[in-house]
């Protein structure tokens, strides 16, 4: 293999090194220009992406933005602009975004692209079929792609004919886009995500959006200076889609949660609460992780402190917005930091990648930098009315849709991290152990209500997953008996679904498309609850085989040990492995099996 | 009132040749006169879009797409924007 040089080391690291948002500076330029001219694909690290941009502007000067924030994004990126005209082509079928292609696509809408705009004086009724019209004309463009795409949705206009009646009344244009963007993203398949640009326009302000002149010379209609953070936007979503979002909020205590440093100041000494400007900046703060939290961030702590020193405020303060049952790890000691997130990680069972680390102080955060890179650092500034602002513009959690496993993530990860706590090493125990957890698996079908929860959980995860293979909707629909779903529950709670396996009858094989098992759930042989009811259904369509189509990737490699555990065999390549459907079963479960009548 | 005096070709010339060197990110570009697109790999009309905001933000002026794309060299260029960078601070 050939070795990255000197040079394209220091040009990832370069990239690396931009705090966002940032706004363009010559530093920005050099490297992307950079970018633009050697690929960084030898570096150790980075994994290979090829993304298409499909656009009615000249996106060439978004492209190399959007390199840059892939290389931040640990990808050695390969991105081709679209050139003017290539939305249209796109949305004609002449260019097809399938895997032969690309591995992800961005596609950018804007209002100069619409059909049907409203003319002025139209009634209301009129301007209601024009949207109707124009939502029609752009539809099929979420139909074409057949690989994770970003698509930016479509900008206000740069003037407001009907002043403020412009986006707020029928007839105006910033209605019609407005209009047209709720009912995109009603539309909108689990293949991709709408990045909302008028959020954007809102975050950047109009005059950092537009630049009439650059539209007039080149076509291209952003500021230079808005590429950064429309380029991270898009990145941030295409994360979101390929299953690289990140989980879980790691906070330090003293002077992140609250003013003051616990140990020293004591529970009357800390700053928080409505009594002091900073104290209600802390708490705002805090108000704002424990929404977070709600909408499934998992949040831990991580503080050098005496263990019960740090959890007093939690326990005693009436302004700590934060409880103990909103964290799901909390570790205070006087171990260095790096060790103490290799803890969080192995406790949650999930990734050091998955960790987003905040701490107000900056040689902490220089440690974890140089020590775990893989982490996220967010550039905390001085002031704590600014924290929330810092840690939502790291764009770590992008989100698709809100799901009901998304609303039980917290309490289902603070009871894996009880479990690990509490979890005997091996042997008999471990038998009593899964017992004593009275766990009960339901056969969920697919339908309306379980069917977004499939597909995300297919996306979503990287450990147990046989290959890169992602479904739509519809696919999964089509699918229906054969996908085999399982909600597992136990007396500490409702995980919700968190195993699925995508089954198809070929003759006398049964072949697994494609088969996840969440990681909240390792170690509870639901996998083997799995190949029962797999091997069920196999006999039932008269298979004799059961067959599984597995793709290793960096993430997936603990699967081949487990398969072969679970009676698999691998063909020579170790590209297949088959089991007899009537074969013995492995190890006993001890789960109930629930099925809906 | 701070009255700022005048510039000269070779300072243009020496801040102009920073801006071509990160637009093109090459630490070792040297500018003359008698520099042409044609001789700067990589100068079309993207990069060119680029030099004009490069200058506008180096030296504080605007400029006009239409005026800088006639020019013929990098001489002329430096002349044209040592004409305006003066008349802006007259």
């Amino acid at each position: 293999m050939q070795l990255a040089d000197s040079y394209q080391i220091s040009l990832v690291r370069a990239a690396r090194e931009f705090h966002i948002p940032g706004a363009a500076s010559e530093d920005i330029d050099r490297v992307v220009a950079g970018l633009r001219q050697t690929p960084v694909d030898t570096v150790p690290g980075l994994k290979p992406l090829r993304v298409q941009v499909l656009a009615n502007i000249t996106s060439d000067y978004l492209a190399d933005h959007l390199r840059l924030m892939l290389v931040r994004a640990e990808y050695a990126p390969q991105v081709a602009p679209g050139h003017y005209g290539g939305l249209v082509r796109g949305l004609m079928g002449e260019v097809e975004l399938t895997f032969a292609l690309c591995d992800a696509a961005v596609l950018i809408l804007s209002h100069r692209d619409l059909q049907f705009p409203p003319p002025v004086g139209v009634s209301a009724e009129e301007a209601r079929e024009l949207v109707k019209r124009e939502v029609d004309f752009w539809a099929p463009l979420l139909t074409r792609s057949r690989v994770p795409t970003a698509i930016l949705s479509f900008d206000q206009p740069a003037r407001r004919v009907l002043d403020e009646q412009d986006a707020l009344s029928p007839g105006g244009l910033g209605w019609h886009v407005k209009m047209c963007n709720l009912e995109l993203a009603a539309r909108l398949p689990s293949t991709m995500m709408l990045v909302d640009a008028e959020a954007l326009q809102w975050r950047l302000g109009a005059a950092g959006w537009y630049d009439e002149r650059l539209y007039h010379l080149c076509k291209q209609p952003y500021t230079m200076e808005a590429l950064p953070e429309i380029a991270h936007t898009l990145v941030a979503a295409l994360q979101g889609l390929m299953g690289r979002a990140r989980k879980v909020l790691v906070l330090d205590l003293d002077n992140t949660l609250w003013g003051g440093v616990i140990g020293d100041d004591g529970l009357q000494g800390i700053e928080l609460g409505m009594e002091t400007a900073e104290g209600e900046a802390f708490a705002a703060f805090q108000s704002y992780l424990r929404s977070l939290s709600q909408r499934g961030v998992i949040l831990a702590v991580c503080s050098k402190n005496r263990d019960e020193a740090a959890r007093s405020p939690f326990r005693e303060h009436s302004g700590m917005v934060l409880k103990e049952e909103h964290i799901s790890c909390f570790v205070a000691n006087f171990n260095d930091k790096a060790a103490n997130l290799r803890h969080i990680a192995k406790t949650l069972n999930l990734g050091l990648d998955s960790l987003v680390f905040v701490d107000d102080n900056p040689v902490e955060r220089a440690l974890i930098r140089a020590e775990l890179p893989q982490v996220l650092v967010v550039e905390l500034p001085d002031e704590p009315a600014y924290y929330a602002r810092a840690v939502e513009a790291t764009k770590a959690f992008p989100l698709r849709a809100l799901t009901k496993e998304d609303l039980g993530r917290v309490a289902s990860y603070r009871a894996i991290a009880a479990v690990r706590e509490a979890t005997p090493a091996q042997g008999t125990d471990m038998e009593q152990f899964l017992i004593g957890l009275e766990p009960v698996a339901h056969v969920e079908t697919v339908n309306r209500s379980t069917l977004d929860r499939i597909v995300q959980l297919i996306h979503k995860t990287n450990q147990f997953k046989l290959n890169l293979k992602i479904f739509e909707e519809a696919e999964i629909e089509a699918l229906g008996p054969s996908v085999i779903a399982l909600r597992l529950e136990d007396r500490l709670q409702d995980h919700g679904i968190v195993a699925i396996a995508v089954t198809r009858a070929e003759g006398a094989t049964l072949r697994i498309l494609n088969w996840v098992m969440s990681c909240r759930v390792f170690g509870r042989r639901l996998e083997n609850v799995t190949l029962e009811l797999m091997s069920d259904f196999a006999r039932q369509n008269g298979c004799r085989t059961i067959e599984a189509d597995y793709t290793r990737t960096e993430k997936n490699v603990i699967l081949p040990p487990l398969l072969e555990e679970l009676g698999f065999a691998a063909d020579d390549k170790g590209g297949v492995y088959r089991v007899a459907a009537d074969a013995p079963p492995p190890k006993a479960h001890h789960m109930k099996l629930q099925r809906k009548c | 009132m701070i009255i700022m005096s005048e510039v000269n070709h070779a300072e243009v010339m020496n801040e102009l040749q920073n801006v071509f060197r990160t637009v093109f990110n090459n630490p070792s570009l040297v500018l003359t006169d008698e520099t042409t697109a044609d001789g700067v790999p990589g100068w079309d009309s993207l990069q060119q879009i680029k030099i004009i905001l490069g200058c506008e933000k180096k030296f504080g002026v605007r400029l006009r797409a239409r005026d800088v794309n006639g020019l013929g060299n990098v001489g002329h260029l430096v002349d044209h924007l040592v004409a305006v960078i003066n008349k802006s601070r007259k």
